[in-house]
């Protein structure tokens, strides 16, 4: 539209956030030290864009000049982004003598935040402790970098549309640039803290900005819920986290991961159960951040916030912090290099949270009706596969087979990756749907308030059809759906490929009890297929399902770009960076020489290909096909057989797109009405009643300890008190009747006194 | 000569302000009425002033953490005041007393600010100068019997601020806040005086001298040590408050006005921990080893007990004021470590306390005062139409759930790392603890700044006319200075924090090692 | 030369009429009078021992306290016409308004 190409002349204050890595570069600063401008950048926009918003609000000028601090937001994130670049690219190049260098890590202390003694048992003081604050950087760290500023930056440019169009966040919308970018902020700092207790300050920041985002729309009360519960649940794994980290802190005198990482077995004196212990709370803390089981019950509900920060926050980022934790937790375990060994039940529990949160969420998946929470669940699901994949990997190196290990460590790492670039897209593409059926509604009904509040936007049951509408969007959607499901050779595949075989791996030929996450996350793979497809069909396949569809247009600046940008991404990025050796690169910091490194591409490409369809042990050739078949086929056919359709006659989308709607109405149709009122999908509906029974546990007990504390305290502690002073009161009036007021009384009573008082003298003298 | 500045001429100037225009003719009476807020706001700036200068080591060359444990910067050569009965003005600070000086010289003027526009102004600042000398005159004096008497006066121009600006039940809570504090007290005075006839045989050989006095613990049986320590403990427990002699705060803080809480939460119960390490533990520390369980029982009862008590109630300035009962409870944890990264996290949290206290205490005076209510769940949406109170409240609210980057993360966690090296899993109870805290909080703000944008709706109170107006300029101000502060002390603490643990390194060191090694405890 | 115990014994006396008046008159010009009486005995005691063992300071006291109390009757007797004027009676057990 016409208007659009005025539009990116609002891009004008990017060019100075630009130029900023040049300037450092030319002023020869390392790019490692220029990180902290990562964190600064977003830091500083923070305050800016929330007063000048506060300040400025209404006006033209920040309005449509702004975009109300959007564009503010964007250049501090653009100057995250070069930087995390620069680094990046240094990195990679090998430049990295500049800096203190242990193995494959790049580690920098810029200061200390907090020194103290300790008082030793032998009753003397230690040397000054110190808390320092500075960068690590190794491969995990600059792939989340990567992810993390890039998508920060895209979404950002995605909000610039989505937000600023819809008139009920005029006004508002300074709030949540600012908040989004503290939550860059958090983000970026949590990736490149080089301790412990760092990587936990910026997590709860992250967790801070999760509830304003969700509670943006305060004024809705599941809102406001949603966002308590958001905090309140993560909160609960914090504390563990931060028990695990006191307890780390007591084993190695220190949370830095140079200082633990060096030798985290103490030369064979730590006390393995401390440390199982300690890395177990560690784990709480991700199953609260990553939202996995039991701890998930707030991330359906966190999808109450914009669907900007659901992308970003709830999919793409935060929730790939507790996966990250996990990540650091290898040097523990690695016995190969001093890790410390008996670890193998935490490589178990990991494993199995994973398997069950990845089979539950999938399954409550199905019967999802809301695009958005259908995309929440499948995030869950998709972590939870990652989950698996470290638990195994864990596991792998506590056993000391660390190329087996290292394999699905990077292969965990790059589904990560993989997902973060599908779900942050997929989601944008669903706000996309859910903005044009909004408008589209909005212009139906323009003036008239009937309907206006019993229509939902996010129901899936009032789209179908959209493929001719919205070309770019299910195309992309697609493309994400395909990247998620582990379609051959497309994005998510090549990583979910890796944990499914090496799970399966463990449990034959090392680990019986590997069995029960082996046999979920097989199960999900197909369940996967379903859900995705279903979710796809529903919206953008067979015939319309309500008349606001026929006004729906693809025409609000911003939001295109992101979406082409990503699926090129998801299409491409998963082949193109397996056969870069991304799996083993990301490998790296813990396993120096894995695999074998092929002479040409091509080579690497055969090598990647066979190792992907045509694995040498037979066992794992079997699984993999049946993940293929059950992802590839059963799912999307069972899926295309009860939602699919043709598009209405005479209705085409881009060809791709057209094909697959076509093949959809191909497979005929299935009525599953019986299926869908057993108890069962009642059950998945009711979210397998989890909420519901720890809101029930919690109204059983804590509301009421709570009330019959405050009680307790004004009737019994103060009672007492009061107690106290109603008998010195009594006591009192009981004195008093003896002042009658009569001078002849108070004389009476002086002398009466005065002679006990000689006569207590001359008693006492004599 | 400074220190004697701090402590003397705010009541000087506010006792002069107070009683000048009473006894001038009227006109030149009206006059010093209008000037007296400028007046007030202009000395007690001039103090913070001073104390910045004596903060920060790059103006002022004092270094903090170069005198041993038990000498004094910036100290007189004392004074005899009584010869008699051996009572001199001696005044010094250290780096225990440092950050409260500073942060009473902080709280003081903000308080100012935020009512600024209070009915009977030409009383109500000059109260609260005297109230700022008194609470500095506690912290910088050597000599326990002056330290007595400020500790006392405190009380004075608190209790009126109570009783001529309260709310509804004013009386009865400066009552019950007078006798309350005083009953402890003077209990405190008896442990002192103890002490004080166990300096020397003769009444020319007593001294109240602080350097004397703690030295008398040693001349004492250990029956007695304990004896007094008790009796001390009573004084500053009360004072903390520590749970279950805590129920005068509530009272107090419900009926008292904005300024008064915002002092009485950030500095005055902070004298309570103040007197403890200063004068307590110091004179006795195998008593203070020897009852560690008594210290971890009332702190942990003060944390746990309190947390669960504020998520019962209704009031947010109830719930505010028992959330301080809470966080007073870490205090006593850190001590009870024995480390002295516990005891630098108490003092910390000490710092921390008197700033996040006032801003949670500003922010409910400013519900009274524009919404007219305090009752949760009666003002819903703020966010709607009083922003800036509701980012305040927020930021304070968070801060005082221990959020990182915030001032009262540091403490809580420097605590936790020294009780779990200490007392090992036991921490679970403090570390849950952090969730009820959460869960009041987030409850509180979730029926007040959300669920609402019409302020129409019924949910706002009928005594409300028209739409509510925001904050005033001068109550964002002074939010907007603490708030900056919180933040500030969250990322860089080791302003105050290299010299607390410096301080509680030589507190651990010259004092307690040798009670815990002949008590046969272990670190 | 009196035998200073005789002279003790009067100012007993004194003071114990003095004290019982106090107790037993209602009208406050009787018991500021037997006030004086009470305190006159003190003084007689006072020149007593200050004869009795040569010591001028007994002597001192006295005219000390003869005058204060000279001052005091001044200022009762003014407490007692204030009294009367806004109470038109001088009783002693009127004057309970200081209770309540």
């Amino acid at each position: 539209m016409a208007k659009s190409g005025n539009e990116y002349r609002l891009l004008m204050p990017l060019i100075p956030a630009l130029l900023v890595v040049p300037a450092l570069a030319i002023a020869e600063f390392d790019s490692v030290d220029a990180a902290f401008l990562i964190v600064l950048a977003p830091l500083v926009a923070f305050p800016i864009i929330l007063i000048s918003g506060q300040l400025k609000n209404g006006e033209k000028a920040w309005k449509e000049g702004l975009k109300e601090g959007g564009t503010l937001a964007l250049s501090a994130l653009l100057v995250s982004l070069t930087t995390a670049l620069w680094i990046i690219v240094d990195y990679l190049r090998g430049a990295r003598e500049i800096s203190e260098e242990v193995g494959e890590r790049v580690a920098t202390t810029w200061g200390d935040w907090i020194s103290f003694d300790v008082l030793l048992s032998d009753y003397t003081m230690s040397s000054e402790r110190v808390i320092g604050v500075g960068v690590w950087v190794d491969s995990v760290t600059l792939m989340l970098l990567f992810v993390a500023t890039f998508l920060c930056f895209l979404i950002c440019w995605f909000s610039l549309g989505y937000m600023n169009t819809d008139p009920i966040n005029e006004n508002r919308n300074h709030r949540f640039y600012a908040e989004f970018v503290l939550f860059a902020m958090g983000m970026f700092g949590m990736v490149l803290a080089d301790n412990f207790l760092w990587l936990f300050i910026f997590w709860e920041i992250m967790g801070l900005c999760s509830y304003l985002l969700i509670g943006f729309y305060f004024w809705k009360e599941s809102a406001a819920y949603a966002a308590k519960k958001a905090f309140l649940t993560t909160r609960v794994g914090d504390v563990f986290l931060m028990i695990g980290l006191l307890i780390l802190y007591d084993i190695y005198g220190s949370l830095e991961f140079s200082v633990i990482f060096e030798d985290p077995s103490l030369n064979g004196s730590v006390d393995t159960d401390k440390l199982f212990w300690a890395l177990l709370m560690l784990f709480v803390g991700a199953v609260g951040k990553s939202a996995q089981f039991p701890l998930h019950v707030w991330l359906p509900d966190a999808m109450e916030g914009p669907t900007p920060v659901s992308a970003l926050i709830h999919a793409a980022t935060m929730v790939n912090a507790g996966l990250y934790l996990v990540a650091r937790m290898v040097p523990f375990v690695d016995v190969g290099h001093h890790g410390v060994a008996g670890l193998e039940d935490l490589g178990l529990i990991v494993a199995y949270i994973g398997g069950i949160t990845a089979f539950m969420a999938a399954s409550i998946a199905f019967v999802q009706n809301d695009i958005k929470k259908v995309l929440a669940y499948s995030t869950m699901s998709q972590l939870a596969y990652i989950f698996t994949g470290l638990g195994v990997s864990l596991w792998f190196y506590n056993h000391g087979n660390a190329d087996a290990a290292a394999l699905v460590f990077g292969g965990s790492m790059f589904h990560l990756f993989n997902h973060a670039m599908a779900k942050g897209m997929l989601f944008m593409a669903s706000g996309s749907v859910i903005h044009e059926v909004h408008h589209a509604h909005d212009h139906l009904h323009h003036g008239s308030e009937h309907g206006h509040h019993d229509f939902d936007p996010q129901d899936m049951r009032n789209m179908g059809g959209l493929a001719s509408k919205m070309p770019v969007t299910s195309a992309a959607m697609m493309i994400g759906s395909m990247s998620i499901i582990g379609i051959p050779l497309i994005g998510g595949f090549w990583s979910k490929e890796a944990i499914v075989a090496k799970t399966w791996k463990a449990s034959l030929d090392y680990e019986p009890l590997m069995l029960g996450p082996a046999v979920l996350v097989l199960l999900t793979a197909g369940m996967t297929g379903f859900y995705m497809s279903r979710m796809w069909f529903m919206t953008f396949a067979g015939e319309p399902k309500s008349e606001v569809v026929d006004h729906v247009h693809e025409e609000t600046p911003w939001i295109k770009e992101p979406l082409v940008i990503l699926s090129v991404i998801s299409a491409l990025g998963g082949f193109g960076l397996s056969v870069l050796g991304v799996v083993k690169w990301l490998a790296k910091p813990y396993k120096d020489d894995i695999g074998i490194q092929k002479e040409s591409v091509f080579d690497q490409v055969i090598y990647e290909l066979e190792h992907a369809f045509l694995p040498e042990d037979p066992n794992l050739r079997i699984v993999g096909w049946t993940t293929i078949f059950l992802s590839l086929v059963v799912g999307p056919i069972i899926a295309a057989r009860v939602h699919g359709g043709s598009l209405r006659a005479g209705q085409s989308s881009n060809p791709m797109v057209s094909w697959l709607v076509w093949i959809s109405g191909r497979f005929g149709s299935q009525d599953m009405s019986e299926m869908a009122d057993s108890s069962l999908s009642e059950a998945l509906r009711h979210r397998l009643y989890f909420d519901h029974y720890y809101e029930k546990a919690l109204g059983m007990t804590a509301i009421p300890l709570a009330s019959f504390a405050a009680w307790f305290d004004r009737n019994v502690i103060d009672g007492i008190v009061k107690q106290v002073e109603s008998s010195s009161v009594l006591g009192s009036v009981q004195i008093r009747r003896a002042t009658t007021g009569r001078a002849r009384d108070y004389i009476m009573m002086t002398a009466v006194g005065m002679i006990s008082i000689f006569a207590l003298a001359w008693g006492v003298s004599g | 000569m400074i220190l004697t500045i701090l402590a003397l001429s705010p009541i000087a100037v506010g006792a002069l302000l107070l009683v000048l225009p009473q006894i001038l003719p009227s006109h030149a009476g009206d006059q010093v009425r209008t000037f007296s807020r400028n007046m007030c706001m202009g000395v007690s700036l001039g103090l913070f002033a001073i104390s910045t200068w004596a903060a920060a080591h790059s103006l002022s060359d004092l270094d903090w953490m170069a005198i041993g444990f038990g000498s004094y910067e910036l100290e007189n050569t004392p004074v005899d005041l009584i010869p008699y009965i051996g009572v001199s003005w001696h005044v010094g600070a250290d780096a225990l007393s440092l950050p409260m000086i500073w942060l009473t010289s902080l709280v003081v003027p903000i308080s100012m600010l935020v009512e600024w526009d209070a009915k009977r102004g030409h009383l109500f600042h000059p109260l609260l100068l005297v109230m700022e000398g008194a609470m500095i005159g506690v912290f910088v004096s050597l000599d326990l019997f002056v330290f007595y008497v400020f500790w006392e006066l405190t009380l004075i121009p608190m209790f009126f601020l109570i009783l001529m600006w309260g709310g509804a039940d004013r009386r009865y809570a400066a009552m019950k806040f007078f006798i309350y504090t005083f009953t402890a007290s003077v209990i405190m005075l008896i442990g002192i005086l103890v002490m004080y006839f166990n300096t020397g045989t003769s009444i020319s050989d007593r001294s109240f001298d602080l350097e004397v006095i703690l030295a008398s613990g040693s001349t004492m049986s250990e029956g007695l040590r304990h004896i007094v320590w008790m009796l001390l403990l009573v004084g500053f427990a009360t004072k903390m408050p520590s749970v279950p002699v805590h129920t005068w705060l509530p009272d107090a803080h419900v009926q008292a006005p904005t300024a008064g809480s915002m002092i009485l939460a950030g500095v005055m119960l902070k004298m309570g921990a103040y007197g403890f390490l200063r004068v307590a533990v110091t004179a006795f520390p195998g008593s203070t080893v020897v009852f560690t369980p008594l210290l971890v029982a009332l702190g942990m009862a003060s944390l746990v007990y309190g947390a669960w008590v504020c998520m019962g109630q209704t009031n947010l300035k109830r719930m505010v004021a028992y959330s301080s009962v809470s966080h007073m409870g870490l205090i006593f944890l850190g001590i009870a470590t024995m480390q002295p990264l516990g005891i630098a996290g108490a003092l910390f949290m000490m710092f921390a306390h008197g700033i996040i206290s006032p801003l949670l205490f500003a922010v409910a005076g400013a519900f009274k005062h524009h919404y007219h209510t305090l009752e949760i769940g009666s003002m819903r949406g703020i966010a709607h139409h009083s922003p800036w109170l509701s980012g305040h409240m927020m930021l304070g609210w968070m801060a005082s759930l221990g959020l990182p980057m915030m001032a009262g993360f540091v403490a809580e966690v420097a605590v936790l790392i020294a009780f779990w090296m200490t007392f090992g899993w036991l921490v679970l109870l403090p570390a849950l603890t952090l969730i009820i805290t959460a869960v009041y909080y987030l409850t509180s703000m979730q029926r007040t700044i959300f669920e609402s944008n019409d302020p129409h709706n019924g949910l706002l109170p009928e005594t409300l006319h028209g739409e509510p107006r925001d904050i005033t300029w001068h109550e964002n101000a002074g939010m907007a200075i603490l708030g900056g502060l919180t933040i500030l002390f969250g990322i860089l603490p080791f302003f105050f924090w290299d010299m607390m643990s410096y301080w509680s390194s030589e507190l651990i060191d010259t004092v307690l090692v040798a009670a815990m090694e002949s008590e046969g405890v272990k670190p | 030369m009196i035998d200073p115990s005789w002279i003790a014994a009067l100012g007993v006396i004194l003071f114990g009429i003095g004290l019982l008046g106090t107790f037993y008159h209602k009208n406050a010009i009787v018991v500021l009078m037997c006030i004086e009486l009470m305190l006159n005995a003190a003084n007689l005691n006072f020149v007593a021992a200050a004869t009795h063992y040569g010591d001028v300071n007994g002597w001192v006291f006295t005219a000390i306290a003869i005058a204060i109390a000279a001052a005091e009757v001044a200022i009762g007797l003014a407490i007692l016409l204030s009294m009367y004027s806004t109470q038109q009676t001088i009783s002693l057990d009127a004057a309970s308004k200081l209770r309540n």
